[in-house]
């Protein structure tokens, strides 16, 4: 996180709220975060977290009842606050998104190839036969068989794991610096899961696009991103390495969510260690820290709201509490 | 598994589901959602049913209350469940409970919490005054972690946890037997499903309850069933206890399952195995053996002739190739 370091995407003190009959309902605060060419983000976190309209946010796609305020550089540019037109041309071309739902983002009444085509014809003004030639190539891309046959069909003639592939390859189209992926494998079966993940892998390995990954899946985001940022109630509350935050987790949430996991790797527990309570409403946040009625090593700091602040390393926590991870995990059990 | 003992609460034999699509000039056309699937649960147990979309394993939930038409037979404490009528099936339905993936759409949204844990005892207790029903309904809510502030909201008002704990209590409130949980965890947050989850372990013990507990999660029926039965494609593949099915499963489709599984390793090295083909659409199973068109191991005869369930290891195992 040192400012030295040259981000493709940089975000500072976003904010997204939403006008509310009991006042502003605060969908993101004061998010900062960095993503490097190359690399791959992991965004964890509930409902009602911020994790989508952070995805939102970066696209320009809040709304116009939202009130969106900080930062958003895409390789120096500053995207908050651009006109519509220059949002319009990288939306898609630079930055492209993964939708959680491949029915809802596709078109029923249209063909995958034209659909595929289509923003490549747009952005890259590619005739039809190039970019349907193109299409055919990221459907390879994304292992679907016999790929030129398949741009005829229509999406309910695909199974959903195909159909997730087909987003995914029309994300690519445009060959895009910035992959976003909204919770890409939620819906699908598990053994499915694992191919979209698989074809994730693969793509990332031969393209190299940045990616910002959204999930609430631990095991999923372990198979594909190399840092991690935890949300809570609109915030980053954690980040760090995927490894080292897995291994150490230093908010007690990230600890709390961890431990309560049923895992098929580990003995099975005689309880899980669930955390009580549930998350805030989003119009009535706590002046001090989100978690805190939640939290079993809440302290009279917690009244103010931590900031997010380097504990080890490269590793971030929003929490006042200075224990060891070990300690940290000690409290759920 | 015909082992009928005194202790088997529910014997399921050749249970089958057929769904209509509509009919053609030659006659119905139809697929089988769930075909020739036998198992028993016993008394106090608690037995996973787990599989993938189409595996049939919600059909299956549905046909054991009679909410959709079924063959074969479903015998409960000698009762055939697929033939009763009338005051008996009511009476059965006392006993035989179930609680949905959905927990806000399970609810109406025009009753309060109140009213909506109170129904059951109006429906089956009209006997009750109305003073000693406020009382169960008020300890009930208490028992499943809900404050009797809650009494006056109406489901739009309760978050995804809470609406599953009110639908948990309303299906305790009888007092049953068997609670057939059809994903109970699935649509809650992640927060919220370990505390669901860790009440259906405590309402398990406190009720002597047996469930019948259905998930596509692994992790979460390792976590509350002793037994475990793998469907796919409305056919049964393995039945096993817990400690065979995960340490040692035999069924080429359970270990698919088990390492498709991404675990949250803090190694990040172990990467999910994948099947190389999807699931063929329910209404055009193969031959044979139904998984054969995913299955590394498939050999000819996997194509002719349907694996039945035999004994291999620990395991009920429905495969060809099983145990060589």
């Amino acid at each position: 996180m040192t400012e030295a370091r040259a981000s493709l995407l940089r975000v500072r003190a976003l904010s997204v709220s939403y006008p509310g009959p009991q006042g502003p309902l605060r969908a993101l605060s004061d998010v900062d975060l960095d993503l490097d060419e190359h690399e791959c983000l992991g965004v964890i976190g509930e409902s009602g977290c911020g994790k989508t309209q952070l995805l939102l946010a970066l696209l320009g796609l809040c709304g116009s009842a939202a009130r969106v305020t900080g930062s958003i550089r895409y390789r120096g540019e500053e995207l908050l606050g651009a006109a519509p037109a220059r949002l319009a041309a990288l939306r898609g071309r630079r930055i492209a998104m993964v939708f959680q739902e491949p029915q809802s983002a596709l078109n029923p009444y249209l063909r995958i190839g034209e659909q595929l085509a289509e923003g490549a014809r747009h952005h890259l003004k590619l005739t039809r036969r190039a970019a349907l030639g193109r299409a055919a190539e990221l459907l390879e891309l994304v292992q679907i068989s016999a790929p030129a046959a398949r741009l005829r069909l229509y999406p309910h003639e695909l199974s959903g794991g195909m159909r997730q592939r087909v987003t995914i390859a029309m994300a690519l189209m445009c060959e895009p610096e910035i992959l976003l992926l909204d919770e890409p494998t939620t819906a699908l079966d598990v053994t499915i899961q694992a191919q979209v993940l698989e074809v994730l892998r693969s793509i990332r390995a031969r393209t190299g696009v940045a990616t910002l990954f959204v999930s609430h899946d631990f095991g999923a985001l372990a198979t594909l991103a190399s840092r991690l940022t935890v949300m809570y109630a609109g915030r980053a509350v954690e980040q760090g390495a995927i490894g080292e935050l897995y291994a150490a987790p230093l908010h007690p949430y990230t600890s709390g969510l961890l431990r309560s996991l049923p895992r098929l790797d580990l003995p099975v527990p005689l309880r899980l260690a669930a955390i009580p309570g549930q998350p805030p409403d989003l119009a009535q946040l706590p002046a001090g820290c989100a978690f805190a009625p939640r939290c079993p090593l809440v302290h009279p700091a917690c009244a103010e709201r931590p900031a997010l602040r380097m504990r080890q390393g490269d590793h971030q926590v929003a929490c006042h509490c200075e224990l060891p991870a070990a300690r940290i995990g000690e409290a759920w059990s | 598994m015909t082992l009928a003992g005194t202790d088997t609460l529910l014997e399921v034999s050749e249970l089958a589901v057929r769904y209509r699509l509509g009919t053609h000039l030659l006659g119905a056309h139809s697929f089988r959602a769930v075909a020739g699937v036998s198992f028993t649960v016993q008394r106090g147990e608690s037995l996973g049913l787990v599989g993938e979309s189409g595996s049939g394993k919600s059909s299956i939930a549905r046909a054991l209350l009679r909410l959709i038409p079924a063959t074969g037979s479903v015998r409960y404490r000698g009762q055939d469940l697929l033939q009763v009528e009338g005051e008996a099936l009511r009476a059965i339905r006392e006993r035989l409970q179930i609680i949905f993936q959905d927990p806000l759409g399970a609810l109406d949204p025009r009753m309060c919490v109140g009213e909506l844990v109170a129904e059951p005892l109006r429906e089956f207790r009209p006997e009750l005054g109305g003073e000693a029903r406020r009382g169960q309904v008020t300890a009930m809510l208490a028992r499943v972690g809900l404050g009797s502030e809650l009494l006056q909201r109406f489901p739009h008002q309760l978050s995804g946890g809470q609406a599953q704990r009110v639908g948990i209590a309303r299906a305790l409130m009888l007092g049953p037997e068997l609670l057939i949980c059809d994903e109970p965890v699935a649509a809650l947050d992640m927060s919220i499903k370990a505390q669901v989850a860790n009440l259906l372990r405590d309402m398990r013990e406190e009720f002597g309850l047996s469930l019948l507990f259905i998930a596509h999660d692994l992790a979460t029926v390792r976590y509350l069933c002793e037994r475990v039965l793998v469907l796919y494609l409305g056919r049964v593949m393995e039945i096993a206890g817990r400690e065979a099915l995960f340490s040692a499963p035999q069924h080429p489709y359970t270990r698919a399952l088990l390492a498709a599984n991404p675990s949250p390793d803090p190694t990040g090295l172990r990467r999910p195995m994948t099947l190389q083909v999807e699931a063929p659409a329910t209404l055009d199973a193969p031959s044979g053996c139904v998984f054969r068109s995913r299955c590394p191991l498939a050999v000819a005869r996997c194509a002719s002739e349907v694996p039945r369930l035999r004994t291999v290891g620990a395991s009920l195992v429905a495969c060809h190739r099983a145990g060589e």
